[in-house]
């Protein structure tokens, strides 16, 4: 006989029992209580921390408490229902498929998404991915002054499109426009637009690496690698927050941030890809084929200058201007041929630049290698992509304007807390110096 | 009769029979006590900790059923346990469900919305829809909130009697949106009306077995003596906002000084301070609204009848301010894993100061046929506000 207390589940009065097993029922007896309860119904609720043991009949909310100095006994009658080891192996099995199931949600995300994306990308109507261009284009605005090309100048970049669209099979045809930025970079919007910042055309030597530069952007159109990244990065935010709870969109952030991860932004494949096919563009249309080589020792340049720079920064005192500036002016190229989210390139500070270039391009030098081995035998008339007044025209975009540049929302934030703190600083000399523009990028 | 002891660890395997023999037939005091303790706790947050890790948070479900089981169930009235019921698979599916029914659709229409409407008009197009929006999830929040009450009552039993609550979500989904917009147009003035008229609407819906918890407090006075230490909230806001200010400019004035003539970088220094500055608005803001906080919950118990009871919750500013202050470090400096051990230092602070005046004639109560809703709280999940306890 094993003490217990009995609650009927009907009302809030507790009984005390005893307890007997006899063959299949529990025997359950107290003052005005006998009870059979079906051993097969029986369950095992979770014990209560002081060890007392919980036991309910299926369907009732009926129940009994055995005491800890009770639990051997009855233990003894009912081996298997409170085998202690029942419970440790259910959060066994039950931690093991979470594991599996986190795993997997993980693993679909850096294999099955990159594999996915792209059909899935092809299937997208092209005014569909036209519509989502445009508001890409709308945000490129937010860290970017938009520059009033002259019509010469935009008629040459328009007639680089046409050239490229002409031999490119695409569903879009393309747009390019050079947008005033603080970085050099260019990248392709979904649906057929190419922004190119005025930095990255001042870093080229010729017309024909803005070719090359164009040829695989556009490739990247033609192959819709830039919807696939969009819908990587939309799939990996709602897979996130499925993982990590929450409609608080901390999954969608950070699978934004997390577009540096390499699954995020154009795959090695689409990149490989692109360099081919842009490869192939430039000899179709009568390019330099040499364009994109070119451009890749240019920025392999810009890279290597910049470790100097910064080995040169760790040996002396932090803070040495001129180092961090010509920095600025050159890096950033990074996302140039890596991404098609702009977002990247707002990191301005030359650390991350550097060591986020060593992580996604470990290669340019060979890249380079690679694409003028491939480009050796091409068919090329020798001539220039544009004529030299054209390509004049198209590196004077933006030139003049190092007013406007700080019109940018960001700049704007950026210069009304500069702003403040002049005026609340006391030092009479600095007042008259409020007066000048700070624009400490463009004075190069 | 209450004479438990029970609440030595050591002594766990007296649910003493003699002491719970069959009470006087009517009119029964009531004991609340709390034993949780940190050696109790510890397994289960050390679990839990190195369950999520692996699992990358999926087991956030089961951990919170573990924690809550061992809270109610050192939650004693009359030496008898709370149990909680509710499972960790009740509340996965239920996350499941919103995120497949409630999120995935929202977002969709979201995206839809971006792809069909004109790009050029797309900004006319968002702030025309930011109303309806705000209101949507305003809505949601508050259906949310209604719902996760709901499924923790229903799980919760004493003496095998389910706790329960019924209504209608709706209802106080529109309410809570009502009374919000009178606290923004009264520039937060209408705050302690809204907080007590819609805890008022919780608790009058509120049932233990087939009984129903009241409210003892018509609506003149409700909120009323909540207003002095208010007052020194509302207040407190304006001077954290000053005092911020005052400890951004000192500290910033050095890194001005040094810039000379150019305009500081915004590098990480200023950064850490606008941080730092924030910090002093939250402590200090914080610190002055303790106070009603702590009238808040002793008005709360205090106004509360169940049968023939009433209660009284002995909180303290400073008692507050201290379990908030320390749960605040614990889970920082544990970078999350310690919440059971907060949730424990807030449980047991509130629920060892819950005492009961007056007398129940406890065999009367009968079972309440609602079981509760089949599966959690996962609305209130996804809003990311189930984690209190």
């Amino acid at each position: 006989m094993i003490d217990a207390l009995y609650s009927d589940g009907e009302t809030a009065t507790l009984h005390p029992v005893r307890l007997e097993r006899a063959d299949r029922v529990l025997r359950i007896v107290g003052t005005g209580i006998d009870l059979e309860w079906p051993v097969r119904g029986l369950e095992h609720l979770p014990d209560r921390p002081d060890g007392t043991v919980m036991l309910g009949l299926r369907g009732s909310d009926a129940r009994l408490a055995i005491a800890a100095a009770d639990v051997e006994a009855l233990r003894a009658q009912f081996p298997r229902l409170l085998d202690p080891r029942q419970a440790r192996r259910g959060t066994l099995i039950l931690a093991g498929s979470l594991t599996g199931l986190a795993a997997s949600i993980a693993g679909f995300i850096v294999f099955g998404l990159p594999a996915l994306s792209l059909p899935l990308a092809h299937m997208v109507p092209p005014d569909v991915e036209m519509r989502l261009g445009e508001q890409s284009n709308q945000l490129v605005g937010w860290f970017t002054q938009e520059c009033t090309a002259d019509p010469a100048a935009q008629a040459a970049l328009d007639e680089l499109g046409d050239r490229l669209h002409a031999v490119a099979e695409s569903p879009f045809a393309y747009r390019i426009r050079v947008v005033d930025a603080d970085f050099p970079n260019a990248f392709a919007l979904p649906g057929g637009r190419v922004i190119v910042t005025d930095e990255l055309i001042e870093l080229m030597q010729s017309p024909d690496e803005l070719a090359g530069v164009l040829a695989h952007e556009t490739a990247h159109v033609a192959q819709r690698h830039v919807m696939a990244a969009q819908l990587r990065e939309m799939g990996a935010g709602v897979l996130l927050d499925f993982l990590l709870g929450g409609g608080s969109g901390l999954g969608q952030e950070l699978a934004r941030s997390g577009a540096s991860l390499d699954s995020l932004r154009h795959t090695r494949r689409a990149e490989t890809e692109a360099d081919t096919l842009g490869l192939g563009y430039l000899a179709a249309a009568d390019f330099n084929p040499e364009g994109m080589a070119d451009f890749f020792d240019r920025l392999d340049a810009a890279i290597a200058e910049a470790q100097a720079a910064e080995t040169a920064d760790d040996a002396e005192t932090a803070g040495e201007n001129e180092a961090a500036d010509e920095t600025a002016a050159t890096g950033e190229a990074e996302t140039d041929f890596a991404g098609d989210a702009p977002e990247p390139a707002i990191a301005t500070d030359r650390e991350s630049w550097l060591s986020a270039v060593m992580q996604t391009h470990p290669d340019t030098a060979a890249r380079a290698r690679s694409s003028r081995e491939a480009a050796t035998g091409l068919a090329w008339s020798g001539r220039p992509a544009l004529s030299d007044e054209a390509w004049q025209s198209v590196r004077s975009i933006c030139a003049d304007e190092a007013e406007t540049r700080q019109d940018t929302p960001m700049q704007q934030v950026r210069n009304s807390v500069d702003e403040v703190l002049r005026r609340i600083k006391p030092n009479p000399d600095t007042a008259d110096e409020a007066e000048v523009p700070e624009t400490p990028e463009t004075q190069d | 009769m209450v004479d438990e002891n029970n609440d030595a660890p050591e002594n766990g395997a007296a649910e003493s029979l003699p002491a719970e023999t069959p009470a006087p037939p009517r009119g029964e005091r009531l004991t609340i006590e709390q034993n949780a303790n940190w050696g109790g706790i510890w397994p289960i947050a050390l679990l839990n900790a190195g369950l999520n890790i692996i699992t990358v948070s999926l087991w956030r479900f089961w951990g919170r059923a573990r924690v809550r089981r061992y809270l109610w169930s050192t939650t004693t009235i009359n030496g008898t346990p709370l149990d909680y019921t509710g499972t960790g698979l009740e509340l996965f599916r239920s996350f499941v469900f919103v995120m497949l029914l409630i999120f995935l659709p929202i977002s969709g229409a979201f995206i839809a919305g971006q792809l069909m409407l004109p790009p050029d008009q797309f900004a006319l197009y968002f702030g025309l829809a930011y109303i309806p929006t705000l209101l949507l999830f305003s809505w949601l929040f508050g259906i949310a909130i209604w719902v996760a009450r709901r499924y923790r009552f229903s799980r919760t039993s004493w003496r095998g009697i389910r706790f329960g609550q019924s209504g209608s979500a709706n209802g106080f989904a529109w309410a809570s949106i009502g009374y919000g917009l009178l606290t923004s147009i009264t520039m937060g003035w209408y705050e302690p009306a809204k907080e007590m008229r819609l805890s008022r609407r919780l608790w009058r819906e509120t049932f233990f077995g087939d009984r129903s918890f009241g409210i003892a407090q018509d609506d003149e006075g409700l909120a009323g003596p909540l207003y002095p230490t208010y007052a020194l909230a509302w207040f407190g806001g304006i001077i954290a906002y000053v005092a911020a200010m005052a400890v951004y400019m000192a500290v910033m004035w050095p890194v001005i000084e040094a810039a000379g003539d150019g305009a500081p970088e915004m590098n990480a220094a200023m950064i850490a301070t606008t941080y730092f500055a924030l910090l002093v608005f939250a402590v200090v803001a914080g610190f002055l609204s303790l106070p009603y906080h702590a009238a808040v919950m002793r008005r709360k118990a205090e106004i509360l009848v169940f049968e023939g009871l009433r209660f009284r919750l002995r909180v303290t500013a400073l008692g507050l301010g201290w379990i908030y202050l320390g749960n605040l470090v614990l889970i920082i400096f544990t970078l999350g894993l310690g919440l059971p051990f907060a949730q424990m230092r807030l449980w047991r602070y509130v629920l060892s100061r819950l005492e009961c005046d007056g007398e129940i004639d406890i065999d009367a109560i009968r079972q309440n046929a609602d079981r509760g809703p089949k599966s959690g709280e996962g609305l209130a999940d996804a809003f990311d506000i189930g984690n209190i306890i």
